[in-house]
């Protein structure tokens, strides 16, 4: 008997494990895309009222005025060349030996340039290739300059040359580039490096077998090199939301054949919206079933009918077309809306690498690099210090496998399955425990005069230790020349002459995600903390009440309780960003940048004439974001709208029987002091801060389960989470301008609930003659087409902020005219902060004690330089001489 | 015969669970969302090739089916998002030798240390010896070994300089200096199995001490020693043996926070990441899977027909 329910039981489970086996959608792009929170037809209760909403005017380009902006930069002219070799320090004791060890959280398992997923391969790699040009010191060692490196000469503009192949037309410029490479390039095995050898990594880089990792690095960034994408994705059909290929639906319209409607897939704006908004309710009624929900007529199979046929298909069947109508017709409330039910596919059919701009001139030992766009100074040199992500071919090819009919490779996953290019050598690697290097005796550059002074280590140790005691504890040992501070170090070493602190680019921000539909089905499916009391969490669609958070907080308590080398943050971009590459710019101290945040902060109307203070840097500089009194009466303006616009019912509101729940997201997997200690901290400041308003005692707060690493965003889009803390976005610091599109598209932002495509924003530039010119075109089209390069059709607005109808096409790529850029940044900036939606609190910084073995290349931090790194450092003992000099302390160091 | 029948059904039924573990980790790990978001710089179209390569979108009884088939062939894939390209099978058994050495150098150290202090605390129960055993055994058994850890690196690491922080594993796990290096590993990892071992000792040796065949023991001539090692020790080794016999056999189980805390390069890691990537690796994650668990159930086969050879009676026990 017990055996017989034993298997019984055993059957029941095998069972219940196959029924929850799920189909996997096959087609590909079904990503958790996020999608903005417009409405058919239903209200958009709380949600701000964007400034030119009913101004837009939907008119063809063709027939429009050109306006002569022309900020076009012409050549290369901006770009200073400057290649004379610094001549700092003195040569090495040639039989020296000095190691460099350093300690690290986490070693890399695999540094293979074409498939590596994490950023510690960079441990690795570093060390051990080089690029065609690279950054170096300026010759003051006070700014940074790009100079050439594999490159024999600087980059040379053929596109003349190739006129009538990949869409260059005569008199093109800046889209075809020679780089002449050095004839003496070897690998650290002394095989040769050569043009040829270029060409064939790049093409196993793009091998579409492979589908590698990093294939997209040259057709996703301002470097398009022409038909990699396509030769990287042969044989794949890749399906995509219609309004990321088409401007318009008119344009969609034209076509019919490519566009198909799909309520169901990943890729649909409409599944999207509905699984954020409604995921019950789609999981009761399915996609089809949501239309009838929202009004639609049309029954769910009539709709379903549609499912995967062409806009043409459609319209040629009178039935389909009926039941299209009136899908529509209860949809559609702005212009283009019809494109929320199509998506595109784009095959791609077979090609010969020879279609890819990528190829050798083997008699001059040049690599030729065709762009899809045009590409022209500081960009041009910065796209081209690169590799290529080359890699050594024999080797490369010996370790593919096709391991279960599944095309593998082992590059780069163990020292003998690599082979390296850069002044170092991998010598040795034991996963989770130690790397070591030692000079490459086949890098060209030991041979160079202009180095003779420099790369004096000849030795680079490298452990894991996880454990920040027993790094700070290895390092007061001297067995690492090197120890980055902790929060919990900083009493003791903060004073330290040995201290060196260093200003990131990163921004942490308090996000959130205030979009109506989602927060209201939250709010309902909520239960009260206190029976009877009404649950509310649309305020937060209130810009007084999100304004109000904001205000509570205070930054340097903040910085103090969870991050004490965090400086304060005051927008969405911190010090360290360059708006003006070529010259060294850092955006902040731009005037347009300095007028975001006066304005921001509501001082523009405080600087100079009658104002309070005389600079706008005095004005920045007094800016703490911290204003109790202020959000005391945002809290209770933010309770009247509320009231008013019903969110908080009469009932409730005359009892006072309601409750604002907040749900505070904890990214990480749990446990993290900065999250859990950040959760009670922001919960006591917004706890207090209500306290003698209309909402005291009523904001309830928990903390949500961790959220995990990488996708803890999604919690906020779907509004499972209200708030996330400790967020942003990290790197770019020398293109703010790419890096806005995190900030303005729905597919990348932390809060897709506010729709930047339906807000409208005027931009002032004026152009190259001196006229000004006001011009409107969505925060979309603003942050993410036209600072990224794509001409975008912009509507010219009148002195009174009336549309012209008049129209002109810009492009705010790399090629644009620098204050152009500057002003269409400074503005879509000011945009987003106004949302209050990215609520910036805090500035990215660390701290390090360097080891009094080695010596910097400088003391200050220079951006692209660091402090010189591995080939600027110099030693004050040999690995022999540090021996004894510690010995002779004690066996531990004294830093403080 | 009866034995032979009883490790049949043994087999019979580890093979099934192993099954079914097996099955079920499988369905659930492929049911975690797993797809990463779209990522600011990443194309999303390349990461969905790979992933349509890999066979992620067939549905997971298909999935299921591959993963037994070349599984049975030894082939456990690669790595997708740690160890990338490498064969997941071919990394563990790479890693595998430092945990073993780790643990099997503090199993040798510990059942010894732990029975000589289980049988001296129980031949001196209730006298001072005793006393002190038992509270340290108290001590050892509730603190959790990286506790050691911190105290044992700080001072035979850094405040006496002894032994190296993290393990020197460059001459391979079983080396001289790579043993040196892990001595404070050691010591952790052991002192809380010679408390657990000589409180089970001490406890079973004392009640076989005061029971009425060992005072006929006695009384048949036997002196004290003779009489403790030839019939006590016998009877007390019944439940403790197999627990030593487990231990040896957990030895590939690995410590995480042990072998983090010291750099050694082993496999405890290995399941947390395969957990944490920011897309989980399957494949790894499966293999050690189907390893611990057949380790778990051959260990608990093993034990169970190990007391059959310690003790005759419990194997005459089956029908």
């Amino acid at each position: 008997m017990k055996k017989l329910i034993t298997l019984l039981m055993v059957l029941v489970l095998a069972i219940s494990c196959f029924a929850g086996c799920v189909n996997v959608d096959k087609k590909p792009g079904n990503d958790d895309k996020n999608s903005t929170s417009t409405q058919p037809g239903g209200s958009e209760g709380g949600n701000e009222e964007q400034p030119g909403d009913e101004g837009y005017v939907d008119a063809d380009p063709e027939t429009n005025e050109q306006l002569n902006f022309g900020w076009k930069v012409e050549g290369d002219a901006n770009v200073t060349y400057d290649t004379t070799p610094l001549n700092v320090g003195k040569a090495a004791d040639p039989n020296a030996k000095y190691t460099y060890r350093t300690a690290t959280l986490s070693l890399p398992t695999n540094w293979n340039s074409h498939t590596y997923q994490s950023n510690d391969a960079t441990t690795v790699t570093s060390y051990t290739t080089d690029s065609l040009f690279t950054f170096d010191y300026n010759q003051e060692m006070d700014g940074y300059r790009i100079v050439p490196s594999m490159a024999q000469s600087w980059p040379e503009d053929v596109t003349s040359d190739y006129v009538g192949k990949w869409n260059i037309e005569d008199g093109d410029a800046n889209r075809v580039y020679k780089v002449v490479l050095r004839n003496d390039l070897k690998f650290d095995n002394g095989d040769p490096i050569t043009a040829a050898t270029f060409v064939e990594s790049y093409k196993l880089l793009l091998n579409p077998e492979a589908a590698n990792y990093r294939a997209d690095t040259y057709f996703k960034g301002n470097l398009i090199i022409a038909n990699s994408r396509k030769y990287a994705l042969q044989g794949q059909n890749v399906y995509s939301d219609c309004e990321d290929t088409y401007a318009s639906w008119e344009e969609a319209t034209a076509d019919g054949d490519k566009i198909y409607f799909d309520l169901a897939s990943g890729n649909s704006y409409f599944s999207n919206w509905c699984k954020e908004n409604y995921a019950s309710y789609v999981e009761r009624y399915g996609y089809a079933g949501m239309l009838p929900l929202f009004g639609c007529e049309a029954s769910v199979e009539q709709i379903e009918a549609l499912q995967g046929k062409s806009w043409n298909e459609i319209k040629a069947d009178e039935a389909m077309m009926a039941t299209w109508e009136a899908i529509i017709g209860i949809w559609k409330t702005e212009p283009d809306e019809e494109m929320n039910f199509f998506c595109t596919l784009e095959s791609f059919g077979a090609m010969d690498f020879s279609e890819v701009g990528f190829f050798a001139d083997e008699e001059e030992n040049a690599i030729i690099v065709v762009n899809e766009a045009e590409l022209s100074g500081f960009y041009l040199l910065y796209s081209f210090a690169t590799d290529f992500l080359l890699v050594h071919p024999e080797t490369y090819k010996q370790l593919i496998s096709n391991d279960q009919g599944i095309y593998t490779n082992s590059y780069g996953t163990a020292a003998d399955k690599y082979v390296g290019f850069g002044p170092y050598k991998l010598d040795s690697y034991i996963a989770d425990n130690k790397a070591t290097f030692v000079k490459n005796p086949y890098w060209y550059g030991y041979a160079l005069e202009e180095n003779a002074n420099y790369y004096h280590t000849t030795n680079i140790e490298i452990s894991q230790v996880t454990d920040e005691q027993t790094r700070l504890n290895m390092f007061l040992q001297g067995k690492l020349d090197a120890y980055g501070l902790q929060a919990a170090d900083m009493e003791d070493y903060q004073g330290s002459k040995h201290t060196y602190f260093t200003e990131g680019d990163s921004t942490w921000f308090v996000a959130l995600n205030p979009s109506f539909a989602g927060l209201k089905a939250a709010q309902e499916a909520a239960k009260p903390t206190v029976e009877g009391n009404e649950v509310n969490k649309t305020i937060l669609t209130i810009k007084e009440f999100r304004q109000a958070l904001s205000f509570s907080i205070d930054r340097a308590a903040y910085a103090l309780a969870l991050d004490p080398l965090g400086g304060t943050a005051k927008a969405l971009y911190g010090n360290m960003i360059i708006s003006d590459p070529n010259k060294g710019i850092a955006y902040r101290t731009t005037e347009e940048a300095k007028d975001v945040i006066l304005k921001f902060w509501g001082l523009d109307e405080e600087v100079g004439g009658d104002g309070i203070y005389e600079t706008k840097d005095e004005a920045i500089a007094s800016i703490t974001g911290y204003d109790l009194a202020g959000a005391k009466t945002l809290f209770d303006q933010a309770y009247d709208k509320a009231v008013e616009q019903g969110l908080i019912s009469a009932d409730a509101a005359e009892s006072g029987k309601f409750e604002i729940q907040i749900v505070i997201g904890q990214p990480g997997e749990g446990g993290v002091s900065y999250y859990n200690n950040g959760y009670e901290l922001l919960k006591q400041v917004w706890t207090d801060a209500v306290k003698g308003t209309k909402l005291e005692g009523k904001l309830v707060f928990t903390q949500s389960q961790p959220l995990g690493s990488s996708n803890f965003a999604t919690f906020l889009h779907n509004n499972s989470v209200d708030v996330l803390f400790g967020v942003g976005w990290t790197g770019s610091a020398l293109d703010p301008y790419g890096l806005m599109g995190a900030y303005t598209d729905p597919e990348y932002q932390y809060d897709p609930g506010w729709d930047t495509k339906a807000t409208q924003l005027d931009v002032t530039l004026t152009d190259k003659d001196g006229v000004t010119y006001t011009l409107r075109a969505s925060v979309y089209d603003w942050g993410t087409n036209i600072l990224g390069g794509i001409e975008t059709k912009v509507e010219v607005i009148d002195k009174d902020g009336k549309a012209t109808g008049d129209y002109v096409m810009i492009n705010g790529g790399t090629t644009c005219d620098a204050s152009i850029r500057l002003a269409i940044l400074a503005a879509v900036e000011g945009a987003v902060l106004q949302q209050y939606n990215m609520i910036p609190i805090n500035l990215d910084s660390s701290a390090a004690l360097k080891g009094m073995k080695i010596k910097y290349g400088t003391e200050e931090y220079v951006f692209g330089v660091g402090r010189g790194g591995v080939k600027y450092m110099t030693y004050n003992y040999t690995d022999a001489q540090w021996a004894e000099f510690v010995a002779a302390q004690g066996g531990t160091l004294n830093y403080k | 015969m009866y034995l032979f029948k009883y490790i049949l059904k043994r087999l019979g039924l580890v093979l099934l669970t192993f099954f079914v573990v097996i099955l079920v980790c499988f369905v659930l790990v492929k049911l975690l969302p797993s797809k990463p978001t779209a990522s600011f710089t990443q194309s999303q179209e390349l990461i969905e090739a790979r992933r349509e390569k890999m066979g992620y979108n067939l549905p997971i009884i298909q999935q299921f089916y591959r993963f037994v088939k070349y599984g049975l062939q030894g082939d456990f894939g690669v790595g997708e998002s740690i160890y990338v390209g490498s064969e997941v099978w071919e990394v563990f058994t790479s890693k595998l030798p430092y945990t073993v050495a780790i643990n099997i150098y503090s199993t040798v150290l510990s059942v010894p240390l732990g029975l000589v202090f289980g049988v001296l605390a129980a031949i001196k129960k209730n006298k001072w010896q005793d006393h002190v055993i038992s509270t340290g055994v108290m001590i050892f058994v509730s603190i959790p070994s990286f506790i050691y850890g911190f105290i044992v690196q700080y001072l035979l690491c850094f405040k006496l300089g002894w032994f190296p922080a993290i393990m020197d594993a460059s001459q391979g796990a079983f080396s001289w200096v790579g043993f040196v290096s892990v001595i404070p590993a050691i010591i952790c990892m052991s002192l809380g199995s010679i408390a657990s071992y000589a409180r089970s000792s001490r406890a079973e040796l004392a009640e076989v001490l005061t029971s009425d065949y060992l005072l006929l023991a006695r009384t048949k001539g036997l002196s004290r020693g003779q009489a403790t090692v030839r019939h006590a020790m016998r009877n007390a080794m019944v439940p403790i043996f197999p627990s030593i016999l487990g231990e040896f056999i957990a030895v590939m189980s690995g410590s995480l926070i042990i072998e983090q805390m010291f750099s050694i390069p082993g496999v405890g890691k290995l399941y947390v990441s395969a957990i944490k990537a920011p897309i989980p690796d399957y494949n790894f994650f499966m293999l050690l899977t189907c390893f611990y668990t057949l380790i778990g159930l051959v260990a608990s086969i093993i034990i169970d027909i190990s007391y059959g050879i310690i003790d005759p009676r419990i194997r005459l026990g089956a029908r």
